[in-house]
Parts: C-alpha cells; sequence; structure tokens
C-alpha cells in the first residue's frame, strides 16, 4: 500500500512540523529576517526608485527607466533584473516580508503557550538545595517572626510589581514571586504588529485611492466608488507669516449628492471625512484660465497641451512651480501660446506671481506676441480677444481606508507591550523562611532572563530591605 | 536680536571638557575628574538648552526643523539621556564606572554631531525657516521627540559598544585592565538599547499617523519612512538577538555601534549617500 499511514510517517510528519514551528518560532530566524528587510529597505532608500503610477504602466515605467539608465551605465541591465529600482514592489521583498509575518504569527503563538504555561505551572515549594541554580542566591537570619516577615516580604514584592505566591508547610514557608506580566508586554507588542499588518492587507483590498484631484476654482470632480458625490472647488485661503511665507492654507469645497450642496473646509494636517472617504489637502499652486473669442464675439475652441486633452471654451493650466511652462493651442487660428510661471521676477519689476505670455504662429520660432501678466488680463492677438485669468488650484487626496482604526489599534497596543517589556524585566523569585530558635532564617533566590546587572542590584536591595538594614 | 552662536561655542567648549575628563577617569581611574567630566556635561548641557531656546524663539517655533536644528536637538539628547543613565547607576561601585567610562565615548559622539551642526554645514542650511504648513501639527512634534529620545538612548548604546569593544581587547592582550567587568558594560548597552527601542517605536507610530493626516497615508515607503525603519529593524534584531545564546555580548556590542553609524547616515547623511534630501525633508510635500 502506497499510502498505508504507519505510526513512524506520522511520527516523521509530526518531527517536520516540529522543526518548522521551532525555526519559524526562534529568535534568531526572527533576527535574520528583520536584518534582512532592513537591508533590503536600504537599497530600496539607495537606489532611485520607480513612482508608484509608474509601475502600474508598462510604457510608463520604460520611460522612467530610460530616465535613470545613464547614471548606472553597464550596470543598469543586472540592477533593474534584481528589481532594485522597484524594491517594495519585487516578488523577493514580498516574500522577505510574508516570512516576516509568518514568523511574527508562529512566534506571538509560541508566546501565548509559554507564557501560560510559566504563568500557571509554578513550583512555589521548592528546596533552597535547589536555589545554587539560579543566578542570585543569599541567607540570612533576622529577628522578626515568621508570619511578620512574610507579610513583609509580601509588600515589598507587591510594591514592586511581583505577584506573590505563599504556601505553608510543618514551620516552614515557601514564597514565589514573579514579574512575568513583562512577558505579557513583549506578546502585546507582537499581537500590536499582527493587527498592523492585518490592517495593511485589508486595506489593499477593500481600500482605495485617488491620487492627485486638482480642482482649479469653478472645476467640479465626482467622486465615484459607488458614492454619488460631486465635488466643487469653491476657493483656497492662505495664511502667511509676517515674512510671507505660507503658514497655513485650506480648500473651502461643495459636497453635492442627491441635489444637496453641503460647504466644507479640507485643511493641510485637517482632513475632511466624507461617509467613509477622508479627502486631504495634499499642495496647491497657480493656474491660470484661458478664454477666448473671435471678432464677433463668438467663442473659440481651445486644446491644452495635457494628455488626451479635448478642445474646450475654456482651459486651465496649472503651474507647478516656479518657472514651469504650459502650453495651449488655438486650432482654427493656427496659433500656439506658450506660458511660463514665475513666483517673482524683481528684475522686471514684479515682486509677486507674475506669467508670460508669448504666442508663435504656425512654426516659426519668434512669437508675435510677448507680455507679462500678474492678475488677470484681456489681450488681442490675431484678430481674436484672448482672457487670462492667474488664480490658486488645490490639490487633493481621497482616500478610503476603511482598516485605519485598527491600524491604529495595532500601534497602541505595540507602544504600549514595547514599554512594559522593555522599562521592566520579567522576574523569578524564590524564599523559604523558617523558624529557627528565638529567630527567622530566610533563603532567598532569584533569576532574571536579561539585564543581569539591573537584576543583582534589584536582589541587592531587597536584601537590605528584609534585613532591615533599608526601611522598606 | 540676540544670536544663539555664542551659546552653542559655550557648550562645545564644555563638551570638549567633559570628553577629556571622561577619558582622564577612565584611563585614572579618579574619581573627582569623572565628577568634573559629569558636572561639565550638564553645565554645556544647560547652556545649550538655553542657545536652542533662543534659536527657536528667532525661528518662530518650538519644533526643531531641518538638520541645524535636528543636529543640535541630537546633541542635547544624547547628553541628557547619558547623564540620566549615570545618575541611574548607583552613587558608587561598578555601574557608575562603567557609565562614567563610557562617558569618554559617548561625549565624543556628541562632539561629533555639534561640530557637524555648527562647523560642518553651510550657513544657508542654518538659516532660520517658518514652520512649513504640513509641519505644524502636534504629531510632527512627537514624531520628532520619539525619534530623538530613540537616537539619544542609541549614542549611549553605541558609547558604551566601543567601550566594551576596548575592554574586550585589553582584557585579552593584558588581563585585568582599567576597564570596568565586562557584564556590567554589556548590561549599560542592554539598558540604553531597551530603553531607547519603544522610543523610536514612538517616533514611527506618531510619524505614521501625522503622514495619514497631512497626506492620507500612513506608509508609502518614501526614503523618509525608510530611513527611520531601517534602525527600528537592526534594533529590533539586536533585542531579539539577546535572547539567543549563540551570540555574545561583543555581538551586541558591535550592533549597537553599527545601529548607530546606521542612524547617524539617517540623521545627517542621508542626503549625503543618495543625492536625496535628509529624513525630514524628502517628506512629500510641505
Amino acid at each position: 500500500m502506497l499510502n498505508e499511514v504507519t505510526p513512524a510517517k506520522i511520527a516523521r510528519e509530526r518531527d517536520v512540523l516540529d522543526a518548522l514551528w521551532r525555526l519559524f518560532s526562534s529568535t534568531q530566524l526572527a533576527a535574520m529576517v528583520l536584518l534582512a528587510v532592513a537591508l533590503a529597505s536600504a537599497l530600496g532608500a539607495l537606489f532611485p526608485q520607480a513612482p508608484s503610477q509608474t509601475t502600474r504602466d508598462s510604457a510608463l515605467y520604460a520611460q522612467w527607466l530610460a530616465s535613470v539608465q545613464g547614471r548606472y551605465d553597464n550596470w543598469f541591465g543586472f540592477l533593474d533584473t534584481l528589481g532594485l529600482f522597484d524594491v517594495y514592489g519585487s516578488w523577493w521583498f514580498r516574500v522577505l516580508l510574508a516570512f516576516l509575518a509568518f514568523g511574527l504569527i508562529i512566534s506571538t503563538a509560541e508566546r501565548v503557550s509559554s507564557l501560560w504555561s510559566s504563568i500557571h505551572q509554578v513550583r512555589v515549594k521548592r528546596g533552597d538545595d535547589s536555589f545554587a541554580d539560579e543566578s542570585r542566591q543569599t541567607g540570612f537570619s533576622v529577628d522578626q517572626p515568621v508570619e511578620q516577615l512574610v507579610e513583609r516580604l509580601k509588600a515589598i514584592l507587591t510594591r514592586r510589581l511581583c505577584r506573590t505566591l505563599v504556601e505553608w508547610e510543618e514551620g516552614m514557608v515557601y514564597l514565589y514571586a514573579d514579574r512575568l506580566w513583562v512577558e505579557g508586554g513583549a506578546l502585546l507588542g507582537h499581537i500590536g504588529l499582527i493587527i498592523v499588518l492585518w490592517g495593511t492587507v485589508v486595506t489593499g483590498h477593500l481600500g482605495w485611492q485617488e491620487d492627485a484631484v486638482t480642482l482649479s476654482p469653478g472645476q467640479s470632480y465626482e467622486i465615484g466608488h459607488g458614492l454619488n458625490a460631486v465635488l466643487r472647488f469653491e476657493k483656497l485661503e492662505l495664511d502667511t507669516y509676517p515674512d510671507g511665507s505660507l503658514k497655513d492654507y485650506r480648500t473651502h469645497v461643495q459636497i453635492i449628492e442627491d441635489g444637496t450642496a453641503v460647504e466644507q473646509i479640507i485643511g493641510v494636517n485637517r482632513p475632511l471625512t466624507y461617509r467613509g472617504v477622508s479627502l486631504h489637502q495634499v499642495s496647491h499652486g497657480m493656474v491660470v484660465a484661458v478664454k477666448a473669442s473671435d471678432q464677433d464675439g463668438q467663442p473659440l475652441l481651445l486644446q491644452s497641451f495635457a494628455d488626451g486633452a479635448d478642445t474646450a471654451a475654456v482651459v486651465s493650466l496649472p503651474f507647478w512651480g516656479h518657472q514651469s511652462e504650459r502650453h495651449f493651442a488655438v486650432p482654427n487660428k493656427e496659433l500656439v501660446f506658450q506660458l511660463v510661471f514665475y513666483q517673482s521676477l524683481s528684475d522686471h519689476g514684479y515682486d509677486g506671481p507674475v506669467f508670460l505670455v508669448q504666442a508663435y504662429r504656425g512654426s516659426a520660432i519668434e512669437p508675435i506676441y510677448s507680455r507679462f501678466i500678474e492678475k488677470s488680463s484681456s489681450l488681442k492677438v490675431g484678430g481674436a480677444t484672448y482672457h487670462l485669468a492667474l488664480d490658486q488650484y488645490s490639490v487633493l487626496r481621497i482616500v478610503r481606508e476603511p482598516a485605519i482604526a485598527v491600524v491604529i489599534l495595532g500601534l497602541l497596543l505595540t507602544l504600549v507591550g514595547h514599554f512594559l517589556w522593555l522599562y521592566w524585566s520579567p522576574i523569578r523569585f524564590w524564599a523559604v523562611v523558617s523558624e529557627e530558635g528565638d529567630g527567622t532564617t530566610v533563603k532567598l533566590a532569584g533569576t532574571v532572563e536579561l539585564d543581569e546587572v539591573s537584576f543583582a542590584s534589584w536582589f541587592g536591595d531587597l536584601t537590605q530591605k528584609i534585613e532591615g538594614k533599608e526601611d522598606d | 536680536m540676540i544670536d544663539e552662536v555664542p551659546f552653542l561655542g559655550i557648550a562645545y567648549a564644555c563638551f570638549l571638557i567633559a570628553t577629556a575628563a571622561y577619558a582622564i577617569y577612565l584611563a585614572k581611574g579618579d574619581r573627582e575628574i569623572g565628577r568634573a567630566g559629569t558636572w561639565t556635561s550638564l553645565v554645556g548641557a544647560i547652556i545649550l538648552i538655553a542657545g536652542l531656546a533662543v534659536r527657536m524663539v528667532r525661528a518662530r517655533h518650538w519644533v526643531p526643523v531641518g538638520i541645524y536644528e535636528l543636529s543640535l536637538t541630537l546633541t542635547l539628547f544624547i547628553v541628557a539621556l547619558y547623564l540620566l543613565l549615570e545618575h541611574l547607576a548607583k552613587t558608587s561601585g561598578e555601574r557608575r564606572r562603567t557609565a562614567r567610562g563610557a562617558g569618554a565615548f559617548v561625549m565624543s559622539l556628541v562632539l561629533l554631531v555639534h561640530t557637524y551642526a555648527i562647523l560642518v554645514l553651510s550657513p544657508a542650511a542654518k538659516l532660520p525657516e517658518p514652520l512649513a504648513p504640513a509641519l505644524r501639527s502636534p504629531w510632527f512634534g512627537l514624531h520628532v521627540l520619539g525619534a530623538v529620545i530613540a537616537y539619544g538612548f542609541f549614542a549611549v548604546a553605541c558609547g558604551s559598544g566601543l567601550l566594551y569593544l576596548c575592554a574586550d581587547v585589553t582584557l585579552a592582550r593584558e588581563g585585568e585592565g582599567i576597564f570596568p567587568p565586562l557584564e556590567v558594560i554589556d548590561g549599560l548597552n542592554y539598558r540604553a538599547v531597551a530603553y531607547g527601542f519603544p522610543w523610536l517605536t514612538v517616533g514611527l507610530a506618531a510619524g505614521s499617523w501625522w503622514a495619514w493626516r497631512a497626506w492620507g497615508s500612513y506608509w508609502h515607503w518614501s526614503s523618509g519612512e525608510v530611513w527611520v525603519l531601517i534602525p527600528w529593524l537592526i534594533y529590533a534584531a539586536s533585542l531579539h538577538l539577546r535572547k539567543s545564546s549563540r551570540w555574545s555580548a561583543r555581538h551586541l556590542a558591535l550592533f549597537s555601534i553599527l545601529g548607530f553609524v546606521v542612524v547617524l547616515l539617517t540623521f545627517l547623511g542621508g542626503n549625503v549617500l543618495t543625492g536625496q534630501p535628509n529624513v525630514i525633508s524628502s517628506l512629500p510635500v510641505y
């Protein structure tokens, strides 16, 4: 029988599973994976990483790769094959993260099991002859009745955040104390990280985001994703410091749903939450709105040079910064306009924002018209009138992050866990107290997993207090 | 208006004297000299606080931003946390001797960061800048505070790691030397890493929450985020390795040194390595 299940086979399979369990719960493997993730992350920070929008489009990705190729000469192909220009999206980085997450889950389960047995399987009654196995031990006599001494010892240990268990037997008192709740801190830290990872996975599957929603005056944006709501830009407000630099800004919008419009404000660090969707103020800038009419007052169709732009009666040309250029064409007139934006142009007498307008006929190199405009102006070029107005645009990010509360909970648990785990030590402590003549004999022993030096001092202080050499 | 430069100069002189005093204490074991190191460090820290206060009044904000203010704040936190750990050690005995012995190395790191801030950085990098809109958030303040406290503790861990390696080499060559016992130095190293690590978690968590409120994304693998995550991963690995019997205290001392080198690269030189702006300014939009 090929598939016969024999006790030997079961034992072998159990051995393999046990070995895998031990492997994934080992702190050594956890440390190695953490270091591997650190190394991979460093590679991602050292090499330029493809922007996320390019990785979803092979043509854009190829275009981006071509822009960095020159920096690496002959090494470029090799580095690209290793995925070093998209480390965080590469299969091997995801495998590393999956390995880390799996190890985290197994080691958490292992910690639960070992903490459970440490707390519940306690040996309170322990002969002082076995105390030599512990890292600290001492013995002395004190002039105090047994009951009184045990009560004092319990009080001292409780004040030091230890739980105490006592057993009495034939004139001997066995006391055990521990601070194993500290191990609970490590457990909490691990559980918190698992929750954070889970929240991230949930968001990856159920969340969505619209990265750069750019709204100019009068523009509207349909939020979509099942929400029958439209966002209409009202105005952008800017606050400045006395020196003129930007202090704060916010966008006034209307959210229109089922014919009802509600005014809302989205500010920097003050996102707007609307029906499970959050709207964040990401940036802002200057935009020129252009419309034109011919000699008879009829509107002319204009076409911006943005990707896929159709002809329209009004075009909005947002600028991305100082000296950025935008273009639009007037197909009926064979004219092309170039607009260059300047934050200020002191040499020409402009202390504030200004833009240069130049008109070109056909493929001519020399402009047929050139002028600086500060706010708004009407121009007459080639028999048509062009109205150009400089205004502010706002960039928003619209996100649905269904598991953000879960991620926050995970982060909080991780934080609390780390402080509990690392600011206290998991101590175990035993005492045997017995009557001897007029006094009481005390034998003490204790151990700690980490920070032996601090524990030595803790144990020394405790001994001094019990001996009565220091106040409780 | 009064300028912070004279304060920074006097603090620098104090730290220089303190470094020398701690080094002499380590070599000769003279307690008075060791105590002089402690007091000079304290005076330097107080003068640095005054200098930073003047700077913040000039810049009209209380959260350090930009490499100049962050370096000075890091200097202050390294000194303050080192003095705290020295104070927490017993008033006498090996723990105190160890903490003061590590002082020679820790104060050298203080000098390194302070030199970078006041002598290496260009005048343009020292110009006070008003707080950009996205930085006007208490979560950003908590993010900076968490990271700087953590880095301060890690500097102490690095100093104790260097002391450990020196002691280890001396012990191997000459038997008993001038250095404190190895296990006591290792204890200081552990405490500094253990006390610092949760604060780095505070820095990461507050930074994530701030990024969420400001840009709608709590993590997107930007270079700024990654340069804070890398030290977190290294110190998390170091804390895990403490539980493994295969890793000796010498390895862990090396880890503390490596970790702080990464912190310094992150903090001061992320832009040098990558040609990208440093941690704070690499965040998406201000």
